[in-house]
């Protein structure tokens, strides 16, 4: 019954859960977030050089 | 080759997109793998309990087996019942999210759009002239491109509300089936702490009628605790679906008022 609760698509394949560590996953999203916020930063930092340039010309 | 601005909007739109995809696929992973090992635990706690049970009853395994596995069967069922509206409720906040990505992406898209018709126009020199002797023509640009940034600046909101969100759906999931475990302490034959009296009791029951203890002082009452937790399901499910309504229903109106500021700012004379 619980046997299509232990396999999850991650890391671009079907794996077995059992075999990660809940701490592996949360170490893995803390850090897919960071890159996200990162990423943010990049885009915010384009919109604003974007935003200026309609000033400039 | 210098890269534009909008360039590298694109490129960074494109790993985004790679991001919020990984973002997705390990959110579940995890709400998935903490579900397994909660569930798994506690349907082996039944177990353990029912064996622990029958030794101190000194029944044959094969007496009660069929009961045994019925009474697992359904506790199982139960809190897959729980498993399942739980993971209905994550699947809807992260709907709402992969759309609030979505329109993030399509509000820098624009951004990158307009923002290159306005430098190809600049290549022309009458374009130029127009735009010089047109201030409402630039006034328009402006105000179309303060209003991209704060479309993509509002559904950041709301992807973190929603990543809060699934995060706190989980938690009460846990909470939820720490509160459902129908493990009780007292349905038990021998128990570490029985006086004296209670434990002399219980062994000549046991030396009369180790069937009937089994069955009214283990058996019947967490027959009984299984089903004071479907009936309770009942109500426990339509609550966990009326919370997620409710969240989801903060986010639709907080669409609308992001369309409606877009509006106004993209128009603003």
């Amino acid at each position: 019954m619980l046997d299509d609760l232990d396999i999850a698509f991650i890391e671009g394949g079907m794996v077995d859960l059992k075999s990660y560590d809940i701490n592996m996953l949360f170490d893995k999203l803390e850090k897919i977030r960071e890159l996200r916020t990162k990423k943010l930063e990049e885009v915010k930092k384009i919109i604003n050089d974007i935003k200026s340039e309609k000033i400039n010309n | 080759m210098i890269k534009t601005n909008g360039m590298k909007l694109m490129e960074c739109i494109n790993e985004l997109e790679e991001i919020e995809s990984i973002d997705t696929k390990l959110t579940f992973a995890i709400f998935r793998s903490s579900a397994y090992s909660k569930i798994e635990s506690m349907v082996n706690k039944l177990k353990q309990r029912i064996e622990e049970q029958m030794k101190a009853s000194k029944i044959s395994n094969d007496t009660y087996d069929a009961k045994n596995k019925e009474m697992i069967k359904k506790y199982e069922d139960e809190l897959r019942k729980i498993y399942v509206e739980y993971e209905n409720s994550i699947i809807n906040v992260q709907l709402e999210m992969q759309e609030a990505e979505s329109n993030q992406k399509i509000a820098i898209a624009n951004l990158k759009k307009i923002n290159d018709m306005k430098n190809e126009a600049l290549q022309k020199q009458e374009y130029i002239e127009q735009l010089i002797n047109n201030p409402e023509l630039h006034k328009q640009y402006t105000n179309k491109v303060d209003a991209y940034i704060e479309k993509f600046n509002n559904y950041n909101k709301i992807i973190d509300e929603c990543l809060i969100e699934t995060e706190l759906v989980r938690q009460e999931f846990l909470r939820t089936l720490d509160e459902v475990d129908i493990i009780d302490e007292n349905n038990q034959l021998t128990t570490k702490n029985e006086s004296f009296f209670q434990g002399l009791i219980n062994k000549i029951k046991s030396l009369f009628s180790n069937k009937k203890s089994y069955e009214t002082q283990f058996v019947n009452p967490t027959e009984e605790n299984i089903t004071k937790l479907e009936n309770e399901n009942v109500e426990r499910i339509k609550e966990v679906s009326r919370k997620n309504v409710k969240f989801l229903a903060t986010i639709i109106v907080m669409k609308k008022k992001i369309n409606q500021y877009f509006n106004l700012t993209a128009e603003r004379g």
